[in-house]
């Protein structure tokens, strides 16, 4: 087969499209002003960084797209990847082998996950809501127990100061982190391309009601998402506690949940569901953490101005998104 | 021989309406064997959607069990009657129109029949009926698609992955002549002696349709009525 008739076949089957083509040329773009404006320009190192940021991001993001592919959205990122880090300092402190350690946190996200869903699909409790109350619980319990950790470790009392992972729980685990999300991706994009569940999702956020009566069952599938969104997280926070050297404070996770819900929205998310392409919300992840990155470079960027810049490009990002979806 | 289709203690009544201690819908039994194709009829209001909805597992009456085939339907959801053998065109069954033709269809897989083999044949099948369509592809975005064309895309959802009962209510409205030549044509095309079919109508003539199509194809025909404000199975209808 032909590379021609490969590509129409990808772009037929609607795993890439328009849009991934934009998004791949705005990473471009950024890395050619990273480039402009680094002191000393290191092509290879620049664009291997902003891939390995992306990542904790892309996990994320992946998370809070399938949520809101069935028209529910989740706020709770901040406050549970602070917590399974904090999870994470709690068993490296008391000599839980890694890989134990990192069953937990899973479970850990698991069950918050559960608990959302449940709350959500069965009890009608609005997400919005429940999601950003949740975070503010996880964020605090974080905070006791962080505040607790440093206290035995006799730091003084502080949710900003950070603690340290050993080596053998950091180093050992993700040294390839690009597999580590390339393989949910992938799993992920077969998911919602060529399987039924994955189809079923999206029906549920296009129409409730239209779901129901075509015999989707709507709550348990309102619950699987928030699942899959917890437990994403909790890949997301492994790999970012690796990025970051191990070093953690109990407010680590603050932000990710917007970025997620920006990146979700970026890649061609709907807020109001029915719309879930995996790949361009990784290429979205890509270029926030492009965009971030080029401003971090840019010495007269203050770090007040960044997250406005950021910020603004989002919008227009969407803006421009919006018209063009629009005029089709 | 055993009904096909057996509805007992049929007992359902909307909130308001029971306030006012008026019943949408009782009957001691209601039975359909295979190979019949049952026109239900009445007026509006008269209860024909609530029991179409019932028998799908949209609504429970507070004593009502439901048979497919000997197997009840417990737990009482849209999922379990699909997964026994029940498919259903509602009145108002909105597709989604993002995804495509053959994701819509993909959507009316019941429970239990997976495999790669199974999806490639249906896709096949479906191909071959949008080929006696005007310019339309397998993958085109439902959106791109008239009316008429989704009331049979709605149609193939239901019949496509197999029945036992269908319940078709009121799928017909707003067609011109040629669709609902093509949906009846696709409606016959499906129907044998193991199956049966449940259709409301307010056009007599499509009753007649119904009525004579079955008799070609050697099915029973059944027409019931249904009386505003109580509904009697038991008392009313007849046999063909």
């Amino acid at each position: 087969m032909s590379v021609g008739r490969s590509w129409a076949v990808v772009t037929r089957s609607g795993i890439v499209d328009y849009r991934s083509g934009w998004l791949l040329v705005g990473c471009l773009c950024c890395l050619v002003c990273d480039l402009a404006v680094a002191p000393q320009p290191n092509i290879i190192g620049i664009s291997w960084s902003v891939v390995r940021l992306s990542l904790p991001l892309m996990a994320v993001a992946l998370g809070s797209a399938i949520v809101i592919a069935v028209g529910d959205i989740d706020l709770s990122p901040a406050g549970l990847i602070s917590l399974l880090g904090v999870v994470l300092l709690v068993c490296a402190s008391s000599g839980i082998p890694a890989w134990a350690a990192m069953v937990i946190v899973i479970l850990i996200a698991v069950t918050v996950g559960l608990a959302h869903g449940l709350a959500v699909s069965k009890l009608g409790v609005p997400p919005l809501v429940l999601t950003l109350g949740s975070s503010f619980c996880l964020l605090g319990v974080a905070t006791i127990v962080m505040v607790a950790l440093q206290r035995s470790a006799s730091r003084g009392a502080s949710s900003t100061v950070t603690l340290v992972l050993p080596g053998s729980y950091v180093h050992s685990w993700f040294s390839m982190g690009w597999v580590w999300v390339l393989a949910p991706l992938t799993f992920i994009s077969v998911w919602r391309h060529a399987s039924h569940d994955g189809l079923r999702h999206l029906a549920v956020g296009s129409d409730r009601q239209a779901a129901s009566l075509a015999a989707i069952p709507v709550p348990a599938i309102r619950m699987r998402a928030f699942i899959y969104s917890s437990a994403l997280v909790s890949l997301g926070t492994l790999l970012l506690l690796h990025y970051q050297g191990g070093g953690w404070t109990a407010r680590a996770g603050l932000g990710y949940e917007l970025k997620g819900i920006a990146a979700a929205v970026i890649g061609g998310a709907r807020i109001s569901g029915g719309s879930l392409k995996p790949i361009n919300v990784a290429f979205a992840s890509l270029l926030l953490v492009a965009i971030e990155s080029t401003t971090i470079t840019a010495s007269w960027i203050t770090a007040e101005m960044q997250g406005a810049i950021i910020g603004a490009l989002v919008v227009i990002a969407a803006v421009i998104d919006r018209t063009r979806t629009t005029h089709e | 021989m055993r009904p096909l289709l057996e509805v007992t203690n049929l007992d359902f009544s909307y909130p308001s309406t029971h306030e006012e201690g008026g019943l949408v819908l009782r009957a001691e039994r209601f039975e359909l064997s295979a190979g019949t194709a049952c026109s239900l009829r009445g007026t509006n209001m008269s209860g024909k959607t609530t029991f179409v909805r019932m028998v799908s597992g949209h609504l429970r009456g507070t004593e009502t069990v439901v048979r497919v085939d000997g197997e009840t339907l417990s737990p009482f959801t849209p999922t379990r009657a699909r997964s026994l053998g029940v498919a259903s065109v509602h009145q108002h069954d909105p597709l989604f129109p993002e995804l495509t033709i053959w994701e819509n269809v993909m959507l009316g897989r019941p429970a239990g029949q997976t495999g790669l083999q199974r999806n490639r044949t249906r896709r096949g099948q479906l191909g071959d009926h949008l080929s006696h369509w005007d310019n339309t592809h397998i993958d085109d975005e439902l959106r791109k698609l008239s009316g008429g064309a989704h009331v049979l895309v709605r149609m193939l959802r239901a019949v496509l992955w197999g029945y036992k009962v269908l319940l078709l209510d009121e799928p017909t409205i707003g067609l011109d002549s040629n669709v609902k030549a093509r949906f009846f044509d696709l409606l016959f095309s499906t129907l044998n002696q193991d199956r049966a079919v449940v259709f409301v109508s307010h056009i007599d003539d499509e009753h007649r349709i119904l009525a004579n199509g079955a008799a070609r194809q050697s099915i029973k025909h059944r027409t019931v009525f249904l009386r505003a404000g109580c509904f009697d199975l038991t008392h009313v209808g007849g046999e063909q």
